[in-house]
């Protein structure tokens, strides 16, 4: 494949230059390529030259030459010079040149050769740097408490694009992205390649993800459909970089006939199995009288006295984010709950819900991550079945398949088409995404996006025994704050964990157990730390840090310490002996 | 749409009062620019315009269509603005009037339709953006 082949697949119907007609891919031994003019969106210039550079490889050309330094930082001043001197809707003659050679000189170089060619590697790097540093802002707010800081009006062009508002100001939006907030690109569809903002720049390895500060190259969209969200909030209490979550590792107690064979194995006539299903039941929502638990009998029995006793315990300010595990509600008892939280100051929740579509009659298993008082939330469905094993199954005591003893796997029966990931601007400087359990121990398709877009935390709802060091969420946990440096909270059900730490007992007398409901992983120092539940205990404040961080590219280009780290603090456990809602 | 879904925004949050102000010099500094798809074809009229959808096409020939009835010099830009493509007609040398129509009905344009193209005209180089 040549590098026009490529811009031919990504730019099927040109940039649109004017005077300027883009021409059908011309044969292989065709010689100048006519004019494709250089796209005047940013975003847009990386997405071509990015994939470029990812699929040529040459990604491994661009440290800077150690004999060489001298002229490197020349580099990095024309780099400086260009961006300062680039406007919306007007690109600089500096980059348009490169842009020209690129398609002019080098559009039928072979990307295996691309890497061999100095010339053609010094136009990339130009170009992909210098969109790259362009766009530093898309994607995020501006620094309301520093309004000096810098504001670019292709930051600007984002933000107005990324509102809920559909009033006037929306009316006279002079720059509409077609595909926000799926792409920032304009002019190349997401069905090619997304391009979405970046939180954090990996600083290991050596790929295109550590070639660039502001933006991040995603697959096509019908992999998986990655989005961006500004979901900031109006009052902030920045002056304190501390996010307080509260976590709630509800249920407490899984009763019986919660797990239920939905499809029993079947046997194929080619010797194999059709896999057995399993199917869940909320049992734990429902009272010892058989009385559905309601959002407000939560509220009031359970999560509020918790709020009152972490705020307390935080000097009076209350926690950020209430979060919830795998399948705890339903979507009733969350449209119980969310009034009431955002009442009490509650800026985000996030949990986890078992949910049966009665259209497509599925079920499905999502994480609601909804901004209560900025009123922006969305609901993303499991993307990978949980198979239990015999062992698991044994280890939380549920059998519900006895006229199979043989069979010893079952699926979650629910559906995983749909796969959204949204991630969330919840800070000026700081986003999140949200995962359900097996989600995070999959390689393909989210950690392909979250590797690109670093979100500087990653919140993993589960429904799963302790959350030791050894066991796998904090396996794939540490891969992540490895690189690309996410902080990863994993959270689980007190109910697991006891039935779990039950069955260990049992079986190793004397052994000892922790009922670490949670598991707090980061990048610095790669610390990974037990969060403990104490005896009795049904609640737990997690305090982390939120704190400036230098990062730099390949290339040396620094991001003038523009993004964010999240630091363990510490964390306490809540409500010990105080009465259990649902199940307690 | 789920029901807990139709209490929240599907796109983003709202803007802050104290953020209008910026949100409205912006607009008011591209006014025109932008929208569905933007490009201004300068002399001469090109043979040929390149458009990424079906619907600029048609607009496109119209415009092409219209250029060579009017022999004018045109100006193409597909901002939204409730009357669909607009044409800019600008006089060609020695000529006084300028004409200013809309692509699809071909009436006149408003005053506020002329501002939004003189502030296009403005722009020393656009590109399609929707």
């Amino acid at each position: 494949m040549r590098i026009l082949d490529v811009i031919h697949q990504l730019l099927p119907d040109g940039t649109s230059s004017p005077a300027t007609n883009f021409a059908p891919a011309p044969a292989a031994t065709a010689g100048h390529e006519p004019g494709i003019a250089c796209p005047v969106w940013p975003p847009d210039i990386f997405a071509v030259v990015g994939t470029i550079v990812d699929r040529s490889g040459c990604y491994t050309e661009f440290s800077p030459n150690r004999e060489e330094l001298v002229l490197h930082e020349q580099y990095l001043d024309r780099i400086d010079a260009i961006v300062k001197s680039w406007v919306l809707f007007a690109v600089p003659d500096a980059v348009t040149l490169q842009w020209d050679a690129l398609v002019n000189n080098f559009a039928n170089v072979e990307l295996s050769q691309v890497k061999e060619n100095a010339d053609l590697l010094n136009i990339l790097l130009v170009l992909l740097a210098s969109a790259d540093e362009v766009s530093q802002g898309l994607g995020w707010e501006r620094d309301r408490l520093n309004p000096d800081a810098h504001w670019s009006d292709f930051a600007q062009a984002v933000f107005l694009n990324s509102l809920e508002d559909a009033d006037d100001v929306r009316a006279h939006l002079s720059v509409v992205l077609p595909h926000w907030p799926r792409s920032l690109c304009s002019t190349i569809a997401p069905d090619r390649v997304v391009v979405l903002p970046k939180s954090i720049t990996a600083d290991k390895g050596c790929t295109i993800r550590s070639l660039s500060h502001n933006l991040s190259l995603l697959p096509c969209h019908t992999r998986l459909d990655a989005e961006w969200r500004l979901v900031t909030r109006e009052v902030s209490d920045r002056l304190n970089d501390d996010v307080r979550l509260l976590l709630v590792p509800f249920p407490y107690d899984i009763p019986d006939g919660s797990f239920t064979l939905a499809a029993k194995r079947t046997r194929l006539k080619n010797d194999t199995t059709h896999a057995a299903f399993f199917r869940l039941n909320q049992h734990w929502l429902n009272s010892e009288t058989g009385e559905r638990l309601t959002g407000a009998d939560l509220a009031n029995q359970l999560i509020l006295p918790l709020l009152v006793e972490a705020t307390a315990a935080a000097g009076g300010l209350i926690p950020h984010g209430v979060v919830l595990p795998e399948c705890a509600l339903d979507e009733d008892t969350v449209i119980e709950l969310t009034p009431l939280l955002a009442e009490a100051g509650v800026e985000f929740l996030i949990a986890g819900v078992l949910e049966f579509d009665q259209v497509k009659k599925r079920w499905l298993n999502k994480a609601y991550t909804l901004f209560l008082q900025s009123e922006v939330g969305f609901a993303q469905n499991k993307q990978h079945r949980w198979r239990i094993d015999k062992k698991q199954a044994e280890s939380y005591g549920i059998s519900f398949d006895g006229d199979d003893p043989g069979n010893e796997q079952w699926w979650e029966d629910i559906d995983v088409n749909e796969r959204l990931l949204p991630f969330y601007a919840f800070r000026k400087d700081t986003s999140l995404v949200t995962l359900i359990c097996e989600d995070l121990a999959r390689m393909e398709p989210a950690m392909t996006a979250i590797r690109a877009v670093g979100p500087n935390l990653v919140v993993a709802l589960l429904m799963d025994g302790p959350q030791l060091a050894a066991r796998w969420p904090g396996r794939y946990a540490a891969v992540l704050a490895d690189e690309p440096g996410c902080a990863v909270l994993s959270l689980t059900c007190a109910a697991t964990v006891d039935l779990s730490n039950k069955h260990h007992k049992a079986s190793k007398p004397g052994a000892d157990t922790k009922r670490v409901v949670a598991r707090w992983t980061q990048a610095r120092d790669l610390l990974s730390i037990d969060l403990e539940l104490k005896d009795g205990a049904i609640g737990m404040l997690l305090t982390v840090e939120s704190y400036q961080k230098h990062q730099t590219t390949l290339d040396n280009r620094s991001d003038h310490q523009n993004s964010r780290e999240l630091v363990y603090k510490s964390h306490s456990s809540l409500g010990v002996g105080q009465p259990q809602a649902g199940g307690a | 749409m789920s029901k807990i879904q139709a209490m929240f925004s599907a796109r983003g949050r709202r803007m802050f009062a104290s953020e209008r102000e910026d949100a409205d010099a912006f607009n008011e500094k591209y006014a025109g620019v932008g929208g569905n798809a933007v490009e201004i074809v300068k002399k001469p009229l090109p043979k040929q315009v390149v458009s990424r959808n079906s619907a600029m096409r048609v607009a496109i020939k119209k415009f092409e269509k219209l250029a060579e009835d009017r022999s004018e010099l045109v100006l193409l830009e597909g901002a939204k603005t409730g009357s669909g493509f607009l044409l800019i007609g600008e006089p060609l040398q020695g000529q006084q009037e300028v004409t200013y129509r809309d692509a699809k009905s071909g009436e006149a344009l408003t005053p506020q339709e002329r501002v939004l193209v003189k502030n296009l005209v403005r722009v020393p180089k656009l590109n399609f953006l929707g």
